[in-house]
């Protein structure tokens, strides 16, 4: 699936502090991307194919860059929208939305002055209307977003109509727990409120349920991580599907079969108004995110899906790993025999990729160090079988290992040209987390046969000069 | 699993069996 349009927060940065702020917006993320970073992101979305960004935040006008952004975007040839407070929008920023072509999203939760500042701030409501006034007698492509709590239910009528006079579709979100917002909200719908909203209908009509997550839109955050949809971000951030300075898009866009998927929120499409409703459904694609893993196949998937952009630092490369001593669970090596790749069996147990050399009298010398891999070609590392390569590839930098107590352990390998980027750049953590959400969802048949295979390579092998160097990512194997 | 850097310990390796399906023979060489 080729995606054709991305949803950024640009920054989480916000001026105003809501209360109910599903995004948690105040403080910029860590690690949010430079201006520098974030004008190669559009380069980089733009050459993928991408023609249409939707900027949210945080209040995307807080970053000072970001009419820098707009003008790129436009200029790339791409649309954009801004969903924004519009607190810090100025006649000049307006001009010049205007002459880009960008469309506004406005936020707007209450035309009741008490209420709406109650929840958005001190004098925020004859800012926001005075931008929208102006914007819209400029002719700029307007929405006017509220996001429906009980505190506003009842201004449903007095909202679209507001709307309507003026010309401007109205998209009203209902408000769902995350981020600031935690279940004890007391601005959350009853049941009933909730049926309400989903009931409220604006002429002719068009509902639909289904998930859309199907990688042709993404949800990508400041920092730069990318998102089947910004639902996954919110209620399980470790499920990215990578990173944007990494992230191939011509080969990794995970492919989920979302078309039967039902979503989280419901939309009902009125000729004026646009009604997003919680369905009571879990998300469905985090469901199926977060499946137990039966067979080989699936781990290699989620395991490949997860080293999104490692392929290019494995090109670069110096290090002696992706040499010598590649094992193979049994099934693997069956397999990898069928298609003629060479292989040797020790004491009965464990197989390897057949890389040792062989003397003089035509044995091999298993005992060699660092043999490198019969599977790598030596002019430029790339692998022979890269989509049949064993296990032990994929996984790596992560692997098992033993410590001293004996414990087996899942490690994190430090040697990795992409573990030592990650670490630089401070997005390490994140990725112990999605690997560790892949490794617990191993089912035991699986995990069983990896583990029995690794303490049979352990046995026999050993590291002479300490040269192992790890981090521990996971104990009590 | 990155035994790659590891080195298999020759007193522990009592036999060694190649397999190469081109040649279509399995080769079994005996040790110690």
């Amino acid at each position: 699936m080729k995606t054709t349009e991305i949803h950024w927060e640009i920054t989480n940065k916000c001026n105003l502090h809501c209360s109910y702020c599903r995004s948690d917006s105040g403080k910029p993320r860590p690690n949010e991307l430079s201006p520098s970073e974030a004008l190669g992101v559009l380069q980089k979305i733009h050459k993928a194919g991408v023609r249409r960004i939707y900027f949210t935040g945080g209040e995307p006008f807080s970053r000072l860059d970001f009419k820098d952004l707009l003008v790129e975007s436009i200029h790339l040839g791409m649309e954009a929208s801004v969903i924004t407070n519009a607190t810090l929008i100025d006649k000049e920023t307006l001009k010049l939305i205007k002459k880009l072509g960008v469309g506004l999203n406005i936020s707007l939760d209450s035309l009741d002055q008490s209420k709406n500042d109650e929840q958005r701030g001190f004098g925020v409501l004859s800012k926001t209307l005075s931008v929208i006034e102006e914007a819209n007698a400029m002719g700029i492509d307007l929405q006017i977003y509220s996001t429906i709590s009980k505190k506003n239910i009842a201004e449903l009528e007095s909202l679209l109509s507001f709307a309507k006079n003026k010309k401007i579709p109205i998209h009203f979100k209902e408000i769902s727990s995350g981020g600031k917002l935690t279940k004890s909200y007391d601005g959350l719908l009853s049941s009933i409120e909730s049926k309400h909203l989903k009931d409220f209908k604006d002429g002719e009509f068009f509902s639909d349920e289904s998930c859309w997550a199907d990688g042709k839109s993404l949800f990508m955050t400041s920092s730069g991580d990318l998102y089947h949809c910004n639902e996954i971000c919110v209620r399980q951030s470790h499920s990215k599907i990578g990173n944007i300075k990494t992230f191939d898009f011509d080969h990794q866009i995970p492919k989920k079969k979302v078309s039967k998927l039902a979503c989280c929120y419901g939309v009902n499409i009125n000729e004026n108004s646009i009604t997003l409703y919680n369905t009571e459904r879990d998300c469905g694609l985090l469901e199926e995110l977060n499946k137990p893993i039966k067979t080989l196949k699936e781990l290699y998937k989620e395991l490949d899906d997860c080293y999104n952009g490692i392929h290019k630092h494995c090109l670069e490369c110096h290090e002696n790993d992706c040499m010598g001593y590649i094992w193979l669970l049994k099934s693997e090596a069956r397999r990898l025999y069928r298609n003629g790749i060479p292989t040797v069996e020790i004491n009965d147990g464990p197989t390897f990729i057949h890389s040792f050399p062989t003397n003089g009298e035509g044995e091999i010398d298993v005992t060699i160090r660092y043999p490198r891999c019969g599977q790598i070609d030596c002019s430029n590392r790339e692998c022979l079988i890269r989509n049949k390569r064993p296990l032990v590839c994929r996984l790596y930098p992560v692997g098992l290992e033993t410590l001293e107590t004996g414990e087996v352990c899942w490690v994190t390998h430090l040697d990795c040209l992409f573990v030592k980027k990650m670490i630089k750049e401070g997005t390490i953590a994140d990725f112990e987390k999605m690997m560790l959400s892949i490794i617990e969802r191993i089912s035991q048949p699986i995990l069983n046969e990896i583990v029995e295979t690794y303490k049979m390579v352990d046995e026999i092998s050993s590291f002479p000069n300490g040269s192992n160097n790890f981090k521990l990512l996971k104990g009590g194997v | 699993m990155s035994k790659c850097k590891a080195v298999l310990d020759s007193k522990k390796i009592t036999k060694i069996k190649v397999r190469v399906k081109k040649e279509k023979k399995v080769e079994t060489q005996k040790k110690g």
